[in-house]
C-alpha cells in the first residue's frame, strides 16, 4: 500500500448514494464551539432576566419595613441596567457572523478570540452582579439583624469572604463551563505554529 | 420554493459533494457524526456563499471553508464511545490481494487517528494541493507545510505498519 495506490481510489471516493440534499433553510447550527457557547450563556442570561423580573415583588413577600423600599429598588434598578447592559453587548456579539474563509490559522484565531471574549464578558457580569444582589440580601434581612455592634466586624469579614468565594467559583465554573473549547482550539492552533 | 442563488450553490455542492464525503470520513468516526458534520458543513458553505466572489475556483474555496469546519467540529461525547463503522477486510489478507475501496477504508481508518491539522494536511496532499497552496489555505508557511506534511505523512505510515500493513 502506497500514496499512489491510495490516490486513485481517493480520487474515485465518492458517495454511494446521490446526496439528499437538505433543505438550507432548515438547517441549524449546533455544533460549532462558539455555537454552543452563544446558546448557552443566551439562555442562562434570559434564566437570570426572568429572575430578576421576579425580584421586584420580593419586599412584599418578606413583609419588610417602608423605609426599606427605597434603597432595595434602588440597588434593584442599578442591576436592572447591569443586566440589560449585558444583555445588550451579548445580543451584538451572537448577530456576528463568523466567516469561515479565511485561511484556517486566521479562522482558529477569531475564534479563539470570540469564546474568550464571550468567557470573560460573562465573568464580568457576574462580578458586577455579585455585590449588588449581597447588598440587596442584607437590605431584605436588614430587620431581621440583631447582630451586636461588636460583631459587625465579624459580619463584615465573612460578607467580604463570601464575595470573594463566589467570585472565585464565577471564574472556575466559566471556566470549567466553556474553557475546555477554548483550550480545544488553543491546542489547534499550537499545532499550526512555525516548528 | 428554492430560488436561484439556491439551485446555483446546489448545483455547486452536489459537482464537488466528493469534497465534503471525503472530509466527513476523515474527521469522524461513526455514520450519525459522519451526516451531522456533513450537515454543518453544507451550512457554512451556505452561510459563506454571499461572499463567494468567483475569483478563486469553487473548489479552492470550498475547501477552506469546509476544512475549517470540520477542524472545530464538536462530535457528540456520548458517541465517541462507538467504534468507526467502516467495513473493513480480516487483517490477515495481503495487500495485494486486498481491493482499492478496502485499501482505502485502511486509509481512512488510520488517518482518524491524526490531529485536525494532519488530517488537513493529509487532505489537501491527497487532492493534489501543492505546498504552497497548502500553505495558503492554512495559513502558515510553504517550509513549514513542506515539514509537516512529511512528519505527518511518516506518522501515517507508521500507523499504518502498526496496524499489520507495509506502506
Amino acid at each position: 500500500m502506497n500514496f499512489d495506490d491510495i490516490k486513485d481510489a481517493w480520487d474515485k471516493d465518492q458517495p454511494n448514494d446521490s446526496l439528499s440534499l437538505p433543505v438550507l433553510r432548515q438547517l441549524k447550527a449546533a455544533r460549532q464551539p462558539i455555537d454552543k457557547i452563544r446558546c448557552n450563556i443566551k439562555t442562562e442570561m434570559y434564566a437570570q432576566a426572568g429572575c430578576i423580573l421576579l425580584l421586584v415583588f420580593f419586599p412584599f413577600f418578606r413583609n419588610i419595613s417602608p423605609e426599606l423600599y427605597l434603597p432595595f429598588y434602588t440597588l434593584y434598578l442599578v442591576m436592572v441596567i447591569v443586566t440589560v447592559y449585558y444583555l445588550i453587548r451579548f445580543r451584538a456579539f451572537s448577530r456576528i457572523i463568523r466567516s469561515y474563509t479565511d485561511n484556517s490559522r486566521e479562522s482558529l484565531q477569531e475564534l479563539y478570540f470570540e469564546i474568550r471574549l464571550n468567557m470573560e464578558l460573562y465573568k464580568s457580569y457576574s462580578f458586577s452582579m455579585t455585590p449588588i444582589a449581597a447588598l440587596m440580601v442584607i437590605v431584605l434581612n436588614y430587620d431581621r439583624f440583631t447582630v451586636p455592634r461588636p460583631n459587625l466586624l465579624l459580619l463584615g469579614i465573612f460578607v467580604v469572604c463570601f464575595l470573594v468565594l463566589v467570585l472565585f467559583f464565577t471564574h472556575w465554573w466559566v471556566n470549567y463551563c466553556y474553557g475546555r473549547y477554548a483550550r480545544q482550539i488553543k491546542t489547534i492552533l499550537e499545532e499550526l505554529k512555525e516548528m | 420554493m428554492v430560488n436561484t442563488s439556491e439551485k446555483e450553490f446546489l448545483s455547486h455542492i452536489e459537482a464537488h459533494k466528493g469534497i465534503i464525503h471525503k472530509i466527513s470520513r476523515m474527521y469522524t468516526d461513526t455514520p450519525e457524526d459522519r451526516e451531522d458534520l456533513y450537515q454543518e458543513m453544507v451550512l457554512q458553505l451556505w452561510r459563506s456563499y454571499a461572499a463567494f466572489d468567483g475569483q478563486s475556483k469553487f473548489s479552492t474555496w470550498m475547501y477552506r471553508v469546509a476544512v475549517n469546519t470540520a477542524i472545530t467540529f464538536l462530535k457528540k461525547e456520548k458517541r465517541r464511545q462507538h467504534p468507526a463503522t467502516d467495513i473493513l477486510p480480516d487483517i490477515r489478507t495481503d495487500p495485494p490481494d486486498m481491493d482499492a475501496g478496502s485499501r482505502l477504508a485502511f486509509f481512512y481508518q488510520a488517518v482518524r487517528q491524526l490531529s485536525p491539522v494532519e488530517k488537513a494536511l493529509i487532505f489537501y496532499f491527497m487532492e493534489g494541493l501543492s505546498h504552497r497552496e497548502i500553505a495558503a489555505q492554512l495559513g502558515i508557511t510553504e517550509v513549514n507545510t513542506r515539514v509537516k506534511l512529511n512528519r505527518t505523512k511518516e506518522k501515517l505510515q507508521q500507523i499504518i505498519k502498526k496496524n499489520g500493513y507495509e506502506f
